[in-house]
């Protein structure tokens, strides 16, 4: 009868003397995580990871060890207003005992969209429109639509204004402000009368 | 007799050959310079006797001689860009020349920047916003000025539009678009009226 249970304590003594690892903890680190709402998962085994006050890396770690040689998975599900994806491609899946540590890293980055819309009236070159300090766009003579070079962070604020007005002509910019949500803007609307 | 003249012939042919490469700095090795933030015009580096001319935006400039193997790296500033502050990584030069150490002399520039604001007439309202592309202030009810926290570069462009507007009341904004001079901008002029 006691063999039966000094077996198992033996191999498992056996392979803690040559250094392998019985069980294997699987997290890693999330750089660039703004927003809450993200759930890491391997199987059934699940953590919510938030985001740091300072914007900082995070690290993670599932509840659950596996054992050497199981396999793992890990599936993102995104937080909010941004996408999330391995630093590495083919990054969250391996083998437990395959390196030392199971240390994955994701990346997020924020969801970014653009603004446009329909121009009319703008039958002479030199418009020019800028958001804050981005990119200072001319809108070619006879457009009859625009959209603006520089998608814009989900959340964050911007407002398009006229930089320089084209000769002989006076454009507004109607829903040219406002806070970015999770979709293209595209009723931004150029019109230009004469000045 | 005769070996006087053609030694005497040698040496002035060595010393136009070494004129022609740019004289005093005989030397073998190419002395680089990496610039980072360099937005504006007018820097001037010098290593010795010879310099070299940045020009806005340029990433790396090369000096015009060859430096001699051994030699200490000496790179100065000697003119600073035009609104703009540079500064020779200390950790890059004094060293001692070679094929590596001449080529990563590093210079770190910073555009000047200030401030963005202006007045406010009319305010009774909580809740007005203002924005500058990405960047937002929130004057109180009653306040009769406003300034963006995050100052701007010289040079950049600038679009103050009203993002939200107070309870109750309607606000627009005057000289809000242009292009950051050298020194604070508080000419722009937000009036707000009953809604």
């Amino acid at each position: 009868m006691k063999a039966m249970y000094l077996a198992p304590i033996a191999l498992a003594l056996a392979l803690a003397g040559c250094g392998g690892k019985e069980s294997y903890t699987v997290g890693g680190t999330v750089n660039g995580l703004k927003f809450s709402g993200m759930e890491l998962s391997n199987g059934s085994s699940k953590v919510a990871v938030q985001p740091a006050a300072d914007g900082s890396a995070v690290k993670f770690q599932l509840p659950n060890s596996i054992d050497y040689g199981d396999e793992y998975e890990i599936v993102i599900k995104n937080p909010a207003h941004q996408s999330c994806g391995p630093a590495l491609s083919g990054g969250l899946k391996g083998s437990a005992g395959y390196t030392q540590t199971i240390d994955v890293t994701i990346n997020c980055a924020v969801n970014a969209f653009k603004l446009s819309g329909p121009v009319t009236g703008l039958n002479v070159a030199g418009l020019i429109i800028i958001n804050g300090n981005g990119t200072a766009q001319e809108i070619a003579k006879d457009a009859a639509n625009f959209e603006y070079a520089d998608a814009i962070q989900s959340q964050s604020s911007y407002g398009l204004v006229v930089l320089k007005q084209p000769a002989g002509k006076s454009c507004t910019i109607a829903n040219g402000t406002g806070v970015m949500q999770d979709d293209a803007v595209k009723n931004v609307a150029i019109t230009c009368v004469p000045a | 007799m005769k070996s006087m003249y053609v030694r005497a012939s040698v040496s002035a042919l060595c010393a136009a050959l070494l004129a022609g490469c740019g004289g005093g700095d005989d030397g073998s090795l190419v002395l680089q310079a990496t610039i980072y933030g360099l937005t504006k015009p007018g820097l001037v580096l010098t290593s010795g006797s010879q310099e070299v001319t940045a020009s806005a935006g340029v990433g790396a400039v090369t000096f015009p001689n060859l430096i001699e193997e051994d030699s200490t790296i000496d790179v100065k500033i000697k003119t600073q860009p035009t609104a703009a502050k540079c500064d020779v990584d200390p950790k890059t030069v004094g060293l001692k020349a070679n094929y590596y150490t001449a080529r990563q002399v590093v210079i770190n520039c910073t555009t000047n920047s200030y401030f963005l604001g202006g007045t406010i007439a009319g305010l009774t309202g909580d809740g007005l916003v203002l924005n500058n592309g990405d960047q937002q202030v929130k004057p109180a009810a009653g306040a009769t000025g406003f300034t963006f926290a995050n100052k701007v570069a010289d040079g950049a462009n600038y679009g103050v539009t009203v993002l939200q507007q107070p309870a109750g009341q309607v606000c627009t904004v005057a000289n809000n678009v242009g292009t950051m001079p050298s020194g604070d901008v508080s000419n722009i002029a937000v009036t707000c009226t009953k809604a």
